[in-house]
């Protein structure tokens, strides 16, 4: 007889299998790494260049870059790229972080052939011209506009600035910016950055021996500057605890942010963080969604998180609530931190956050694309090809009183923002 | 797509897709039941009732943990026509899902805290992404200036926050006995698993669910609109924003497939027309689409921009009607149809690449009538001709058939 009160045993997740990628250098000394998975005769090329945001020394030149790449080169018009990478059913994007640019294709294999080479010449000449420079900025300024609508946006942008204050993290654009935008700057920033000498290759896919061949014949021989390399100083955040308001008359709703600068994926206690992450706001089940979703009802979502860039990290809990409830919000949350770090984190919640933990190591390890992302964050992080072993070790082994002991040493001195109608100061 | 498709006796069909390149099992349980199907003084019914499925059912207090606890992560989304819910978890703990979710398909549990509770939730979400979010009300304005009597002329989140702030535990009660049955669901499981094992662990927990109810879908049919219609709003914007919208045909309608791909042409990727034409030659707009609602009934095809400052905003709507003539009197060129439809092709291929998206996929085509259609679409794009396209252009995107909506900047 079924009885649907005793729930099915569990069985251990003792089956994640991180693969390292193949990896091998081009004739021209580029480095690539690739997984060769996937049932579907398709691929996606990444070519990642150190050319993020925290290179720029005027705000919008990189994210410029980045969008007027594929605007026009010294052989194709902005249509004829546009026409080209669409009429093949290809997928062009380009990503930009702090730290890195990423150029990336997605494809069909039997379709390479005829995309790759414009892809290229995106990467080595495009031309930036004038007018399409002055369409991208107006098109952005008005996005830019209308994010200064939204109090998630006016928030997220004063948590930026209050956590990375004074280092190269920390800026954000404004109107202003938009007008003193020139040729000149996105050309020698793209010279500078996007240097094939400093770039890597990321394929994941079907990666067939013709396929590789074919890499080796267009990227393995581009002509490659040897003389530039890229050097950077990053200026550390000077970084103490504010209160931070920004008002948006009308709003019926208040975004609120609570945050600092913290360690990185390299440090020895970040795993551990990211377990007690987890388990305050890092899940569906956590905290801060049990307490000011499902008991409390004042917020459609909240959750943290650890962002670990290059240079260093950033903790982040975030939500948007009902305007009058701002307030209340703000005090659980605070009663939320308190808590964990003062009582223990019972086994059972522990066990649960583990397992899911690993629920989503596995899930994420799995398929080329999957598998892709995992290693870029070994490779850019510079951490030993078996950190996802030593994560699923510290999982295993992370103890109630070792993160109690995490939560005191990094959830102090949290900055608060919030955007909205109601000061909560 | 190769899958094993079952019906139990209760009326629950279960389509399985084997993928044993995954140690991810995808578990998707498909409702038919959308807002669509809702009383029209009780709005947002369905959507909140989505919600409610996670407030614990009649053996187990919470469906998150359990789950979690076995590495498993679920979600689920409510529109106009369904109601979808899914879980993937490592293939091992699969008994987890079977057990949570025949579980709240028996029944819920229906506590006042959770309805109170839920309701709230969706009543912040309402205000998130439809009120304090600029131009968040759009589909609370053009779906009722497009449908007069069908369902489609509320959107899922409801037609006023008022119907989510009036629900009752009866309605609640009612809608579940209504609309939550096994005959009224599609279980679809996509991973590395054994079809014959899976039809014994589906009689074995969902086996023994009664149907409760007897719902019969009987909804007021959309009267052909004859004259063009208008609305325009102020609103505090950076700039202003058209909203055009014509009836089209249903998704089992052959010519939803030239539709599909005349939005293609329009505005997909930056080589479209609209895209070329509007915003970067002519630079009216600073962003343009057009796309249809796949609706399972008779649809709309949209065509949505922003519109730059300082344009006049009905140069720019005069400036997206000429676009469509253009469509409508010389026929598009065969590199446009081969491109549209290479797009189709790349685009299924990056979807299978997921065992959550096939069982998905498949499980939304059984329940509008044969999973296998899910593996005939690509053949049906593939005959849309040339013609195909001049035609459902000229027929259907004509202004007596249009809803107009200016959605203006202050000042």
């Amino acid at each position: 007889m079924l009885d649907r009160t005793i729930a099915p045993k569990a069985q251990p997740i003792d089956n994640i299998n991180f693969i390292l990628p193949d990896h091998w250098k081009l004739e021209n000394g580029i480095p690539v790494y690739s997984y060769h998975l996937g049932s579907e005769d398709v691929i996606k090329l990444d070519v990642v260049f150190p050319a993020g945001t925290k290179y720029q020394t005027k705000a919008l030149v990189a994210s410029t870059v980045k969008n007027v790449l594929n605007e026009g080169t010294d052989k194709y018009s902005s249509k004829e790229i546009a026409d080209a990478i669409d009429f093949y059913g290809a997928f062009l994007e380009t990503e930009l972080n702090n730290d890195y640019a990423t150029v990336s294709l997605y494809c069909l294999n039997k379709h390479i052939d005829n995309v790759l080479p414009i892809v290229l010449n995106i990467i080595t000449s495009a031309s930036f011209p004038q007018n399409e420079i002055d369409k991208y900025l107006n098109r952005s300024k008005q996005n830019y506009l209308l994010g200064q609508e939204k109090v998630a946006t006016l928030s997220s942008q004063a948590y930026v600035k209050t956590i990375f204050n004074g280092s190269e993290y920390g800026k954000v654009a404004t109107e202003e910016d938009y007008d003193q935008v020139t040729r000149e700057d996105l050309l020698a920033f793209y010279q500078k950055h996007y240097t094939l000498s400093e770039a890597t290759v990321f394929i994941a896919g079907n990666v067939s021996p013709v396929l590789k061949q074919f890499i080796e014949g267009q990227i393995g021989q581009l002509p490659i500057d040897k003389n530039d390399e890229v050097t950077f100083n990053f200026t550390l955040p000077d970084y103490k605890q504010v209160n931070v308001f920004k008002e948006k008359k009308g709003a019926i709703q208040s975004a609120i942010r609570f945050g600092k600068p913290t360690i990185k994926i390299d440090h020895e206690d970040f795993n551990h963080f990211q377990i007690l992450n987890t388990v305050l706001g890092g899940y569906f089940g956590s905290r801060l969604m049990m307490n000011i979703r499902e008991d409390k009802g004042y917020t459609y979502g909240i959750g943290s998180g650890i962002s670990s860039k290059k240079e260093i990290g950033n903790f982040i809990i975030s939500t948007e609530v009902g305007s009058d409830v701002t307030k209340d919000a703000i005090k659980e949350i605070q009663s939320e931190i308190n808590k964990i770090k003062t009582e223990l984190i019972p086994e059972k919640e522990l066990n649960i956050v583990k397992n899911y933990i690993l629920g989503s190591l596995l899930k994420n390890t799995d398929g080329p694309f999957d598998l892709l992302e995992r290693y870029k964050t070994i490779h850019f992080n510079g951490l030993a090809d078996n950190h996802y072993d030593l994560f699923i070790q510290d999982i295993h082994s992370a103890t109630p009183e070792k993160l109690r002991e995490i939560a005191n040493k990094y959830l102090t001195d949290l900055s608060i923002i919030v955007a909205g109608s109601v000061d909560f100061r | 797509m190769k899958f094993t498709k079952y019906t139990l006796d209760n009326g629950l069909r279960l389509i399985v897709h084997q993928d044993k390149s995954t140690p991810i099992v995808a578990f998707n349980v498909l409702y038919d039941v959308g807002a669509r199907d809702e009383d029209e003084k009780l709005t947002g019914f369905a959507h909140l009732f989505e919600h409610l499925m996670f407030g614990g059912s009649k053996n187990i207090a919470e469906f998150d943990k359990p789950l979690q606890a076995v590495g498993g992560q679920n979600n689920a989304f409510t529109s106009n026509d369904i109601t979808n819910y899914y879980i993937t978890l490592p293939k091992q703990n699969i008994d987890t899902a079977f057990w949570l979710e025949s579980d709240r398909m028996l029944d819920l549990a229906f506590t006042p805290k959770s309805l109170e509770v839920q309701r709230n939730v969706v009543i912040e979400e309402f205000k998130q992404r439809y009120l304090n979010q600029p131009y968040g009300d759009l589909w609370l304005l053009l779906r009722p200036l497009a449908y007069k009597e069908h369902p489609y002329k509320w959107a899922t989140i409801g037609k006023e926050i008022k119907h989510i702030e009036d629900a009752k535990m009866e309605d609640v009660k009612a809608f579940f006995k209504a609309h939550y049955n096994p005959n009224n669901a599609v279980l679809c499981i996509a991973g590395d698993v054994d079809p014959e094992e899976m039809l014994e662990k589906t009689n074995y927990w969902f086996g023994g669910i009664k149907n409760q109810g007897d719902y019969t879908r009987n909804l007021p049919k959309e009267p052909k609109q004859t004259e063009a219609r208008f609305l325009e709003v102020e609103r505090d914007v950076p700039q202003s924003a058209i909203y055009k919208a014509w009836h089209m045909c249903d998704r089992m309608h052959p010519d939803y497939y030239a539709f599909d791909l005349a939005t293609d042409v329009l505005s997909r990727g930056n080589s479209s027309r609209l895209y070329q034409t509007l915003v970067k030659e002519k630079e009216l707009f600073t962003d343009i689409s057009a796309y249809q609602m796949g609706s399972s009934d008779e649809g709309l095809f949209v065509i949505s921009g922003k519109v730059k400052n300082g344009v006049d905003i009905n140069v720019a709507n005069l400036a997206i009607l000429d676009c469509i003539k253009e469509v409508q009197k010389y026929p598009v060129s065969n590199q446009e149809l081969t491109k549209v439809k290479n797009k189709v092709e790349s685009t299924n291929a990056f979807t299978h690449m997921n065992v959550l998206n096939k069982a998905m996929k498949l499980a939304y085509f059984e329940l509008l009538g044969d999973a296998n259609w899910a593996n005939e679409e690509a053949e049906k794009y593939n005959q849309v001709s040339i013609d195909d396209i001049q035609r459902v252009m000229k027929e259907t995107i004509v202004p007596s058939n249009c809803s107009t909506l200016y959605y203006k900047a202050k000042n």
